[in-house]
């Protein structure tokens, strides 16, 4: 795909930002589970943050594609990093963007896009995954302040983040309808962040429950109106998806560029492994599926910069590019044989890492109910 | 499945495992793959019971077990964990077997007995890339051998007494069996799966060997060192099924249970087709697994068998495990779940000695004769 300059010139600053400062960290970041606080302090000194965001805003005034860019060249390395990016941007930033009032975007979207404050989203509960309508999170008004209940689980960077839209609802018996969105502070009385998860992957990326007893959060901090919720959240997740869909491309690029590296610089009985014609197979396929992914996401990430429908695209984005890494990344570990199952190659970690794009925001069964909805009509 | 009729010592295996599995391994499983502890105290358990040395025949005081045993129990037990499927399975297929097959009498009478007392043995395995300047060599000096250089993957490596070594020589290859020593250096691997099934490095510095320390050498090392591959196959086979098994009971169990959408999320088409998929090739692996294992003891010497059936295992399972993890949603990805563990020991059992493309090309040299 040839693509203008201003995304060539991204690329290239975010692949040297990769390249010298996260892939030399990366094995360190997952095998001790380190959150990489000096590579986000490093993304916000460079403006990586909030790329699609104006810079009255505190953003780099860029956008979705140049976005989605920059999450697949971090990830490409590393997907600790690329997932924190992903979350912060689609997440903790992207609501308020679209959603929030001029006196949220001064008071909690100029310090996320800048960096200063860290963002998340808790939409998922325990009961609550694919199913968001079974949202048991509750939201009392009380005179001026909403008095909220209930935890969330399995949200990204949660237990470190400043500033956090939430969803909670009116009334679970209500469904989507009773859901709103709101805005609430880390030190809030009431809230805590609860258990952090020990996982499969992305083990320098946190993972926490948010626990909410009877906490008070201004009537103010309510984003959009009430039972707004459902459609800020549907948004939310729709660009988020761009983003997954582009790190679940990064992290399959990642495993294709060590499996050309250890078949360039291997031989077996005296032949080199790139001779192979079994292996120049399986190189063939991951680059080709990985190619078809690039395009997919690149257009979902256009359709969203002119302004026209990209619901479908961007669940094909990541349901395609997330299916099509998983089997790539899978097979960079047959690539390497048991030299591949240890952490001197970085293709078991990108294979633990590469899992998650199938599963979080919106699995791919939920991709392929939205993609057919959008074909089929409800 | 009507094809596999277990006989009664064979279901009387099956039951004991389970119980064994059942009260001893599972809950120590997760634990052991956390932090990747050798389990010292389940070998010597599964020993006590006459359990660990299957294969060798009683005069050395082992159980005398046939491969359709063997597979019994490594499928059992790696329905709950495979790192302790995989030491037994290599004190027997890559142990025993070549010792059974390939010693004198005098090496067999040494060191069998050592297995079925519950020793654990050890075998290292080839990477499948050249790295010549990391291989091992052997060094002839003033009538004395020693050996140097390293040895990436040890299997049992940690905790064992003594390791069979295959060594390139000059001609073809060598099979060694060497007694553990302060020369070997052991370094431990932080891998992927089978975490706890003590896979190490070892390096040895000038280890002095004696000359009947070299079992086969040459033409017959190289055949020899053939079926010991061929045999372990049906056993990486037999263990894959026992993961692709367990992934899938615990997801059938998980999707009646968890709801979502105001029904069992078992009872959405996408999740069914999973399941499915999942079952279906774990009856094909099933079948292939107990033919291999009933063609070797039959005395069928077709390697064919054994190929396919490592070759759809290994890769039902990784499957499996992948499924597994996506029924399972947020909680598959987490270690409150098994699932996750059991996609990363199907994945390191499916590449172990040797890759699903070098299995393949044995296959391919078979049916193209």
């Amino acid at each position: 795909m040839i693509l203008d300059e201003k995304y060539n010139n991204l690329r290239e600053k975010v692949r040297d930002f990769a390249n010298d400062e996260v892939a030399c960290k990366a094995r360190d970041i997952d095998l001790n589970d380190r959150f990489p606080w000096d590579l986000i302090k490093r993304m916000a000194e460079l403006n990586l943050l909030a790329l699609y965001v104006p810079k009255e805003y505190g953003g780099a005034g860029l956008d979705t594609l140049c976005y989605a860019i920059a999450v697949e060249e971090v990830g490409r390395v590393c997907g600790s990093t690329g997932i924190f990016l992903a979350a912060h941007s689609s997440l903790g930033v992207y609501p308020i963007y679209v959603a929030g009032n001029e006196e949220q975007k001064r008071k909690y979207l100029i310090p996320l896009a800048r960096g200063e404050k860290i963002g998340s989203f808790g939409l998922t509960e325990p009961n609550a995954g694919s199913d968001a309508s079974g949202t048991q999170t509750v939201a009392k008004l009380v005179g001026d302040k909403y008095i909220i209940n209930g935890t969330k689980r399995f949200i990204t960077s949660g237990s470190i983040a400043d500033i956090i839209v939430f969803t909670a609802t009116r009334d679970p018996n209500m469904g989507y309808a009773g859901i709103s969105a709101f805005i609430v502070e880390k030190g809030t009385p009431g809230y805590s962040p609860g258990k952090e998860e020990d996982k499969l992957g992305l083990r320098g990326s946190i993972t926490s429950e948010l626990v909410f007893e009877d906490c008070a959060i201004p009537k103010e901090n309510l984003l959009g109106k009430e039972g707004d919720g459902f459609k800020i959240f549907m948004e939310t997740l729709d660009g988020g998806r761009i983003s997954i869909g582009a790190l679940a491309l990064g992290i399959a690029q990642g495993s294709l560029d060590a499996s050309i590296k250890f078949v360039s610089e291997n031989k077996k009985n005296g032949k080199p492994l790139k001779k192979l014609q079994s292996i120049q197979s399986m190189i063939a396929e991951m680059a080709t599926e990985i190619e078809a992914a690039r395009l997919l996401v690149y257009q979902a990430a256009m359709l969203k910069d002119s302004g026209a429908p990209f619901t479908k695209e961007a669940a094909m984005a990541k349901y395609y590019a997330s299916t099509i890494g998983m089997k790539a990344t899978d097979a960079a570990v047959t690539i390497h044989g048991m030299l591949g199952l240890t952490k001197e190659y970085p293709v078991e970690r990108f294979m633990r890492d590469e899992k998650l794009m199938e599963i979080g925001e919106g699995t791919s069964e939920i991709q392929k109910i939205v993609i057919a909805r959008k074909i089929l009509g409800k | 499945m009507a094809l596999i009729a277990f006989n009664n010592e064979q279901k009387m295996l099956e039951s004991e495992i389970r119980k064994f599995s059942k009260t001893e391994l599972e809950p120590i499983a997760d634990e052991i793959d956390k932090k990747g502890v050798f389990p010292v105290e389940i070998m010597k358990k599964l020993s006590d019971l006459g359990l660990s040395s299957l294969i060798i025949p009683e005069v050395y005081g082992g159980a005398g077990l046939d491969t359709t045993c063997l597979c019994v129990v490594l499928e059992e037990l790696s329905k709950v964990c495979a790192s302790i499927s995989t030491i037994l399975l290599v004190n027997n297929c890559l142990v025993a077997f070549p010792l059974m097959k390939f010693a004198p009498e005098k090496i067999k009478k040494c060191y069998l007995p050592k297995l079925t007392q519950g020793e654990i043995g050890a075998c290292s395995t080839e990477l499948g890339i050249d790295l010549p300047e990391k291989s091992i060599s052997i060094r002839e000096t003033d009538e004395k051998l020693s050996i140097s250089g390293e040895q990436d993957f040890v299997l049992n490596g940690e905790t064992a007494r003594f390791v069979l070594l295959p060594v390139p020589s000059s001609s073809s290859k060598a099979l060694y069996i060497v007694d553990n020593s302060p020369h070997i250096q052991v370094i431990k691997h932080h891998i992927l799966g089978l975490r706890a099934a003590g896979i190490v490095q070892y390096r040895f510095s000038n280890l002095n060997i004696t000359a009947d320390a070299c079992l086969l050498d040459g033409k017959e090392a190289e055949d020899a060192l053939m079926q010991i591959l061929h045999y372990t196959h049906i056993g990486f086979s037999a263990i894959s099924l026992g993961i692709a098994e367990a992934a899938y009971e615990v997801s059938i169990k998980y999707s009646k249970e968890r709801r979502q959408f105001g029904r069992a999320i078992c009872e959405f088409p996408m999740i069914q087709e999973m399941l499915v998929d999942m079952k279906s090739r774990i009856e094909a692996a099933r079948l292939l697994t107990y033919n291999a294992a009933a063609d070797y003891d039959r005395g069928d010497a077709s390697r064919l068998s054994a190929n396919i059936a490592r070759l759809q295992s290994g890769e039902a399972a990784v499957y499996a495990g992948i499924k597994a993890v996506q029924v399972h949603g947020g909680y598959g990805y987490i270690k409150d779940y098994p699932v996750e563990r059991f996609l990363r020991d199907a994945k390191a059992i499916q590449v172990l000695c040797e890759t699903p493309n070098d299995i393949k090309s044995s296959i391919a040299k078979e049916i193209l004769v």
